[in-house]
């Protein structure tokens, strides 16, 4: 039975999974002769402590690490480091350095020490020396989620296994294959913040992840771990939505705010191989699906293998004119080109056909309205952007939006709703920084204050306080005067002058 | 290398299209239209003139979305040239094909199509054609064409039909109506309604309420079918093509409305009929169904929907309460349209934050319609009239009548009866539409405020003083009810219609002995009915009586004194033969000779009379 909304906005809705066949074929294992690891940093920064050209490098030998978060990168194969190129960066979007590593396809491996000592501040460090990324395809780090300020109560730990952008596979066939990994890392993780419980959050029409997810729970009793069956909808994966569907929970900006903590099943997995063996993460299973691949299929590569060498040699595109999109193809931005490096957190790529789709007018359905997850009216937003008022984006909360793609995914008309609400968001963030209020918002926060004068009325005074104010009244009785005075000096000096 | 191409995201897009539910919504439309062609040509309205009137229907759907077309082609027209500005003209071909996707993805003709439906049969060609010009060109394409317009486009051209032709919209072709079944001018039902009387009660009476619920009747085109309604509707609900918070709120707030109003009025449990005869008539199903969910001119949240919703309902039962204007419906619905854009500022929060919010908002206006429909009721309430309290062994029973007099309007009554053969107290449960309620405690029964009725309802309305013999209904005529001095209608003859019927029901309980007596030299003939029950006598109807006295038979039979002779006293007569309630025993008649003081040789015939009555009566059995 699907959840009745009366008033409030459905949040989601069944899509299509596409996940037929490819998720139940073997993964294919393909080591490229080339991989390519950017350079930079997610702001597009150069990495400091960089390696040379030349330099021979192991796997997990240190790049370089990255200035935003103070990250180590990887190298994913063995080999020499044979020049830095300039590639497209799917996350900084333009074409960026990036190291390229000849694979002499040996693998010969350094390893972090292990997880000695289950302090918080050992796991935390230990999170962040192996470079542990949310693999759902955020890339946030983990260790940040992990370094609860003191006084943050958690209690649970979410696992996000829903992954339910179409197409995309990754997380049901690696999650189910390393399982066991996982079970690893959640007694620690969930000591180090005192979680009563694990939570894992799963697709019901995943069989094989269900059950190996309930092995698992079986062999480790001592985990206090509990499998939650969600239903196949659309964007069922979002932190805000499973948070809101398995624990009836809301929250503002973090989650650490309703006492939840939510991973990517496959960043729990990494990070039980980080504790048990030091391994860092290297290797990576990404889905390649969609009409114009001839094959679709998982495959198991190290990082930074070249997307178009992966679909060429495992046969080839289906159509000369394709489309390629980072990710799924709800949230999944098309990029230009298909020499594209697979990165730590990339989930797979969906190549589709072009096609074009002709927008008829919008005819206010708010068919957009009923289903944003976020509650926010897109086509009010749109209809806001299009006459360029951003302050009214701006009252309608456009900064919320989370760019789900769901809005543009059921207008009727066809109509990029999504694409004109980030418009929307990207205008307002640049508006309204912190502290910039609009109009309305400072109307509003008049009126409570206001309020608060007319409810500090009838409070109850302290003498303290009383005196207080007959002391400012007296000021004002003495600087009315004091004016008075001035003013008839002025006059006086004028007729004087006169 | 394949070559990329770059396009924005969700790269996956919803099967739905607006163009499919747009022609799904027509389908479902004609589908109604189907039904009042079909209508037509079987209706039993007029034998002779049904083909024509088929043909009639047919032919104003087909001109109106021919009409919309056309307003389209000619307002579109300049797509044609669009391009010569860049100086460099389109192919003809693609210039023509643009131009008619415009003239088909404008959907016009679904606009066309309703307003068709919401006029009358009798409605010609050129007024619908004025209507649809200016509702598709002025009214939809000058304000933006499809997704643009403020107002709901087919309403508008059925109120500027209403406004400017009132006169020509006939439920019927030619220059009179056939049979009294057809209204009389304007379209749908309400602009029959004359006065405030309407809102409670049975309403609009000549048609029933079986025959309201299945369209068996005459209106406008598409108004009538209920039934037909209500199951398109829940199809449309069902495939989401309107929203159901729309109709739901509506009928529930309209329904909810008309029943308090009724009930507070004293209607009792007709109240639930009541209130569905008002949600037929007036086009307030289709409007709810057709056009209240029109997307474009609705609210885009579903709580500014509901609160568009329950305010069409509030403004459509003010309209119809107090300002008696037909198209209550089509009027709330242009308010509320132009309502919409500050509905949609108001509620523009985020839907899921602040329920409570939300819900204080959607239940105000459902809150004032029930209060409005409590308070008018209340004020409108009517005490049912207290009985006479019957003397003697009188048993008392209520029958419940309706009748329907195309002539004389329609009257629901539960008539008290005694055994005594009088009527003790008739109460009004629903009446026709000229009636007021309180005209029955001697108040005015018409509109007409010179109309006095005071004579009409001492003669024949039961008071708490005086029940009223059978008799005077059974003699009363039209003309009887003409010759009363004061204005009496044609309506309240139904009234005296309908207590006939109640007695006659009455009656049937009673063996009934028709007896022709011949009198003698000295005793009177009568003839006349005999009402036998368990070898009582009850009542005597006599027809004809050779008689000689000084009251009429009536009085004769109520206990006056029928000699002129002063010393007689007939009272122990009465008393004696003439029955007080619990029926008179065949053996006070049987062997009876006229002994009694006070009987006279009229009396004995009288006792003969009964006696012959009475033999035949135990012959047949
Ligand atoms: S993209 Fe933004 S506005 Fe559109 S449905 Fe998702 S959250 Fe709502
Ligand atoms: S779903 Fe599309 S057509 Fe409907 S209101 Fe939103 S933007 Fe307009």
């Amino acid at each position: 039975m699907p959840k009745f909304h009366f008033l409030a906005t459905d949040g989601m809705t069944k899509i299509d999974g596409h996940k037929y066949p490819h998720c139940d074929t073997p993964i294919i294992k393909y080591d490229p002769d080339k991989v390519y690891i950017q350079a930079v940093d997610n702001k597009g920064l150069p990495l400091s402590e960089m390696v040379k050209v030349n330099d021979t490098v192991c796997v997990g030998t240190v790049l370089g690490i990255r200035n935003d978060f103070n990250l180590p990168v990887y190298s994913s194969v063995s080999g020499k480091v044979v020049a830095i190129e300039k590639k497209t960066s799917t996350t900084v979007g333009r074409l960026v350095d990036h190291f390229v590593i000849e694979n002499d396809k040996k693998y010969t491996k350094v390893n972090l020490p292990k997880l000695t000592s289950r302090t918080k501040e050992a796991v935390v460090d230990l999170l962040k020396k192996g470079s542990i990324v949310g693999l759902g395809g955020a890339g946030f780090p983990t260790f940040i989620k992990y370094n609860v300020k003191p006084g943050t109560v958690i209690d649970t730990i979410l696992v996000n296994a829903v992954e339910c952008e179409p197409y995309l596979t990754t997380d049901y066939v690696e999650g189910a294959r390393s399982v066991n990994d996982m079970f690893y890392a959640l007694p620690i993780l969930m000591e180090i913040v005192e979680a009563k419980q694990a939570i894992i959050a799963c697709k019901e029409n995943k069989k094989h992840l269900i059950d190996a997810i309930k092995n698992a729970i079986n062999e480790h009793k001592e985990v206090n771990a509990k499998l939650v069956l969600v239903k196949d909808r659309y964007p069922m994966g979002f932190e805000r939505t499973l948070i809101r569907e398995v624990l009836k929970r809301e929250y503002e900006v973090l989650p650490s705010e309703c006492h939840v903590i939510e991973n990517n099943i496959q960043t729990l997995e990494a990070a039980g191989r980080l504790f048990r063996d030091g391994e860092v993460i290297t290797r990576r299973v990404i889905t390649i699906a969609g009409e114009a691949v001839a094959t679709p299929n998982n495959y198991d590569v190290p990082v930074g293998t070249m997307l178009n060498d992966i679909v060429v040699n495992n046969g080839g595109y289906s159509c000369e004119e394709v489309k390629v999109i980072n990710g799924g193809p709800m949230c999944g931005k098309a990029v230009l080109t298909t020499e594209i490096p697979v990165l730590l957190q990339t989930g797979g790529f969906t190549i589709l056909h072009r096609y074009d789709i002709k927008a008829e007018p919008c005819w206010k359905c708010g068919a957009c309205v009923d289903h944003c997850p976020m509650g926010l009216q897109p086509v009010q937003i749109q209809m806001a952007i299009n006459r360029g008022d951003v302050e009214r984006c701006h009252d309608l909360q456009v900064e919320k939006c989370v760019e789900c793609g769901l809005c543009s995914f059921v207008c009727p008309s066809h109509i990029d709703v999504s694409a004109n609400v980030s418009k929307a968001k990207l205008m307002a963030r640049l508006k309204f920084k912190p502290g910039v209020k609009s109009q309305k918002e400072e109307q509003r926060e008049k009126i409570k204050a206001s309020l608060q004068k007319f409810k500090d009325l009838f409070k109850k005074k302290t003498p303290e306080e009383k005196k207080l104010i007959e002391e400012k009244k007296k000021e004002a009785k003495e600087a009315k005067l004091r004016s008075k005075q001035q003013k008839q000096e002025v006059k006086q000096t004028e007729k004087e002058g006169n | 290398m394949v070559k990329t191409a770059i396009q924005n995201s969700p790269h996956l897009r919803g099967k739905n299209s607006t163009f499919k539910m747009m022609m799904e919504f027509l389908i479902v439309v004609s589908i109604l239209w189907v039904c009042s062609i079909i209508y037509y040509f079987v209706g039993d309205f007029a034998n002779y003139y049904s083909v024509q009137y088929g043909l009639k229907a047919i032919g104003m759907g087909v001109s109106c979305v021919l009409f919309a077309f056309i307003t389209d082609a000619i307002f579109y027209l300049p797509i044609f040239w669009k391009d010569e500005k860049r100086l460099k003209l389109a192919k003809g071909e693609t210039r023509v094909k643009s131009y008619f996707k415009k003239l088909i993805f404008n959907y016009s003709y679904v606009t066309g199509l309703l307003i068709a439906l919401l006029f009358p049969i009798g409605t010609p060609v050129y007024v619908l054609f004025v209507c649809t010009f200016i509702s598709v060109f002025i009214f939809k394409n000058l304000f933006g064409g499809f997704g643009a317009n403020i107002f709901n486009p087919a309403i508008i051209g059925r109120v500027i039909g209403q406004i400017a032709f009132a006169g020509q919209l006939k439920t019927y072709l030619g220059e009179n109506a056939p049979t009294s079944e057809f209204l009389n001018s304007g379209a749908s039902l309400t602009s029959q309604f004359a006065g405030t009387s309407n809102s409670i009660g049975y309403g609009f009476s000549q048609i029933s309420t079986l025959n309201l619920f299945i369209g068996n009747y005459v209106g406008t085109l598409g108004e009538t079918f209920a039934i037909v309604i209500i199951i398109l509707a829940v199809y449309l609900m069902v495939r989401k093509i309107i929203d159901w918070r729309v109709v739901l709120s509506f009928v529930v707030t309209f329904y909810l409305t008309y029943f308090l109003i009724n009930l507070c009025s004293g209607k009792g449990v007709n109240s639930f009929e009541n209130a569905f005869r008002q949600l037929c008539v007036g086009g307030a199903l289709f409007g709810a169904v057709f056009c209240l969910t029109d997307p474009v001119t609705s609210p885009v949240n579903r709580t500014g929907k509901i609160i568009f919703a329950t305010g069409s309902a509030l403004i459509t039962i003010v309209i119809r309460i107090f300002a008696s204007a037909p198209e209550g419906m089509a009027y709330s619905i242009l308010v509320m349209n132009m309502l919409v854009p500050m509905i949609d500022y108001f509620t523009s929060e985020r839907t899921n934050k602040h329920m409570w919010k939300k819900y204080t908002a959607i239940s105000i206006i459902p809150a004032a319609s029930i209060i409005l429909g409590c308070s008018y009721g209340g004020v409108n309430y009517v005490a049912p009239v207290k009985p006479v309290t019957p003397t003697g062994d009188v048993v008392l029973s209520k029958i419940k009548v309706s009748n329907n007099y195309a002539d004389y309007g329609h009257y629901e009554l539960n008539v008290t009866v005694g055994t005594d053969f009088k009527v003790y107290q008739i109460e009004i449960l629903t009446h026709s539409y000229t009636l007021e309620d309180s005209w029955i405690q001697g108040g005015s029964h018409s509109h007409v405020m010179e109309t006095d009725f005071t004579e009409f309802v001492n003669t024949y309305i039961p008071t708490a003083s005086k029940a009223i013999s059978f008799a005077t209904y059974d003699n009363c005529s039209l003309s009887d009810i003409n010759n009363i001095q004061s204005n009496s209608t044609e309506a309240t003859y139904g009234l005296v219609l309908a207590v006939q019927k109640a007695i006659n029901e009455y009656k049937a309980e009673y063996t009934k002995i028709t007896v022709d007596h011949k009198g003698t030299q000295y005793f009177d003939s009568f003839s006349g009915n005999v009402y036998i029950n368990d070898d009582k006598v009850y009542y005597t109807e006599i027809t004809d009586a050779s008689i000689e006295m000084d009251c009429t038979i009536d009085e004769f039979l109520n206990g006056g004194s029928h000699t002129t002779d002063t010393s007689v006293d007939s009272t122990e007569f009465s008393e004696r033969y003439i029955n007080r309630g619990d029926g008179i025993p065949f053996s006070v008649f049987e062997g009876t000779k006229v002994t009694v003081a006070g009987a006279t040789i009229t009396s004995s015939g009288y006792i003969d009379f009964v006696n012959e009555a009475i033999q035949q009566y135990k012959a047949s059995k």
